[in-house]
């Protein structure tokens, strides 16, 4: 589904990612780990398309599409959804409202009628009660003085809504209690079919008890240095950061 | 000072064609209008030299001859059949208040006269209020067109009242120069509206002054629709004298093309009396608006809010200019401004300049203004959602106007311009 080939990028004059090798194929989760600096947030905004990096080398193929060439709202026709690190406030845009656009955006992009205000509605029901969000929420101006779970469970109610063939994650653990985790994680392990794939990007492996990746990925100065299983996210959690850095310093 | 000469060619023209006018209507006998005959005479249209009018300096084109419009005019003119439902309708054309094409049905309590027709027709007079040309030019006029309105006290006024602005076609440019005065009761509470379109593209200059005043505990609701053309010019002075406890809110939505200037003065003569200003303009092409503002604290424990918002696209000019004066006797003053102007191209250009001057020292007074760009941040958030990016700028833009615009009180008003307000932007972001 996704083929990342030798992915460099930079803002401004630093580079940030030097190289990223990664095949994500449908049905799986891959998660990125790393340590702060690391390029992981990076790598999510470039596959979402944010205009801040400069792409400079590699390339991204995506069901066969040159994903690279392709504008953010493309990438997201595509099925590409990028949960962000820090959704942004909008006053005065409700989720509903923006949200009924692009669903129906999108349908359009497919060659799918628009959906009626009955059920687009009804849709929003089922959606919400999947990751636990209050429906008064989603008729509020977009985050605006919503808690950090609230936010992030904003997100995940959104890729419901969209039904992405490739959701990106990113650090969508971070500020988050044990029970909006929980609450996080169901959503996304429900949304989980063999047709598409899922990128979690933490600094964490506690999340990674609830959505269990099949593949382990350690970002590290801009290159993954370390790939494995679930239990490398165990091995991390034990011995940390270093012990990886210590490694590639060695390699 | 340098005298423009094509200015002052103009002003010699219109006096000329006024001059005769009010001597026929009023045979002199006021000596407002005298007054206001041999000021107009010394004055000047102001330029870019005058401290209240350097960022909106009056023009008019080199060629241009200007007629005089007075005197009833209906046949020149149809009424638009989109018409307002439950709302009194009154209709002026070319400035003109035109009885025949207005809805002059009984309403308890509200009593409408031409000006000509009442024996004090300049009670409330100029003094105090900003001191131009315009002024003066449309108080010559006013007894040949201008109307007065009267609401009695204790009087909730169920319907709107809407100034219907139309404009017959002629062949050179015309100068109209409607006139209001409001008196509104005691513990009257009503809405007016005006509206502000030219269709058929009438090249004109609009010199309009309306005076409301506002009595004890009485609550008036203003929105002001400004749909304006090129190679037109709407000079509009608005200026309100609100009493004790007395409620006074000015919404304003102003877009097109052409030259706007609005100048709404308001002075706060009784304790605990309130006043709200809100505008929003959206501008493109060469549309330059202006929103001058002069609100003066005169009695303890009032308050004044005023938030104005700005959209400019194309080569379009915003203004906005914001005094607020409180007088020493005006204690426990709440006095706040806001301008926040979003430029979407680089060739347009926003001036705010607040002004606050305070003599009173137990006040609590603000003022604030912010220019700039739409945040790249949530354009790119809707877009990674599947918007394409005018989509999501219109959005964005959408939601910035709605705090003003959603005040509008009136529905069907509401709708009207809200329709217009989507067109517009809709145009600017291509």
């Amino acid at each position: 589904m996704l083929v990342i080939k030798d992915l460099e990028a930079r803002i401004g004059e630093k580079e940030i990612l030097k190289g990223i090798n990664l095949t994500v194929n449908a049905g799986e989760i891959h998660a990125i780990m790393g340590p702060n600096g690391s390029g992981k947030s990076t790598l999510a905004s470039v596959l979402a398309g944010k205009a801040d990096y400069e792409v400079t080398a590699g390339s991204v193929t995506y069901k066969g599409l040159d994903l690279l060439e392709l504008s953010p709202e493309d990438r997201a026709r595509e099925g590409v959804f990028l949960a962000f690190q820090y959704p942004v406030e909008i006053p005065g845009v409700t989720t509903i409202n923006f949200l009924k656009t692009a669903v129906n955006e999108i349908r359009k992009y497919k060659g799918e009628e628009a959906l009626d205000a009955v059920s687009f509605l009804k849709m929003m029901k089922e959606k919400s009660k999947l990751v636990e969000i209050d429906q008064a929420l989603l008729s509020r101006s977009l985050n605006e003085g919503f808690s950090g779970g609230e936010k992030k469970r904003n997100e995940i109610f959104q890729m419901a809504m969209l039904e992405p063939k490739l959701a990106i994650l990113d650090e969508t653990d971070s500020g988050l209690d044990i029970d909006a985790l929980r609450i996080v994680a169901n959503g996304v392990n429900k949304l989980r079919t063999p047709n598409n794939a899922t990128i979690v990007v933490t600094h964490y492996q506690r999340l990674l008890d609830y959505i269990v990746p099949d593949f382990v990925h350690v970002l590290w100065n801009g290159r993954i240095v370390k790939s494995g299983t679930k239990e490398l996210a165990m091995e991390l959690e034990e011995k940390g950061y270093d012990w990886v850095k210590a490694e590639t310093a060695l390699a | 000072m340098k005298i423009n000469p094509i200015l002052e060619d103009l002003k010699v023209s219109l006096l000329q064609q006024l001059g005769v006018n009010a001597a026929e209507v009023a045979g002199n006998a006021f000596p407002e209008i005298q007054e206001s005959l041999t000021k107009a005479a010394s004055m000047q249209f102001p330029g870019s030299k005058q401290e209240e009018w350097k960022y909106s300096p009056f023009s008019i084109e080199k060629e241009a001859q200007f007629v005089l419009r007075q005197g009833r005019n209906k046949a020149a003119v149809s009424l638009p059949t989109n018409g307002l439902e439950n709302c009194t309708q009154l209709v002026f054309v070319d400035g003109t208040f035109e009885p025949s094409l207005s809805d002059l049905s009984e309403i308890e309590g509200v009593k409408v006269q031409t000006l000509a027709e009442i024996a004090n027709p300049f009670n409330g007079n100029l003094a105090g209020y900003e001191d131009n040309i315009f002024t003066h030019l449309n108080q010559i006029s006013a007894l040949s067109g201008g109307i007065s309105i009267q609401i009695a006290p204790k009087v909730v006024v169920k319907k709107p009242i809407v100034f219907l602005h139309l404009f017959s076609e002629i062949e050179q440019s015309a100068w109209v120069q409607p006139r209001v005065q409001i008196e509104v009761g005691e513990r009257a509470e009503v809405s007016f509206a005006e509206l502000w379109q030219n269709p058929n593209n009438q090249a004109l200059v609009a010199n309009s002054l309306t005076q409301i005043h506002v009595a004890a505990e009485a609550i008036v609701r203003w929105s002001n629709f400004e749909n304006w053309t090129a190679n037109s010019s709407l000079i509009n002075q608005t200026r309100v004298e609100v009493a004790e406890k007395a409620v006074f809110q000015h919404y304003v939505v102003a877009l097109g093309e052409g030259y706007v200037r609005n100048n709404l003065e308001i002075r706060i003569t009784g304790k605990e009396g309130d006043a709200h200003m809100y505008g929003l303009s959206l501008g493109n092409f060469k549309f330059h608006v202006d929103h001058h503002t002069f609100v003066n604290h005169k009695a303890v424990n009032t308050t004044s809010n005023q938030l104005y918002k700005c959209i400019l696209a194309g080569k379009s000019n915003g203004v906005f200019n914001g005094k607020i004066l409180v007088d020493q006797v005006a204690q426990k003053t709440n006095a706040y401004q806001s301008s926040k102007n979003i430029l979407l191209s680089a060739d347009t250009k926003v001036n705010a300049k607040p002004q606050l001057e305070i003599f009173a020292d137990d006040v609590k007074c603000s003022h604030g203004a912010t220019i700039g760009q739409l945040d790249e941040e949530p354009v790119f958030y809707l877009r990674s959602r599947g918007l394409d990016e005018a989509t999501a700028k219109q959005l964005l833009i959408q939601a910035f106007a709605a705090e003003i615009f959603e005040k509008i009180d009136h529905p069907g008003l509401k709708a009207q311009i809200g329709e217009k307000v989507m067109d517009y932007m809709g145009k600017m972001l291509n």
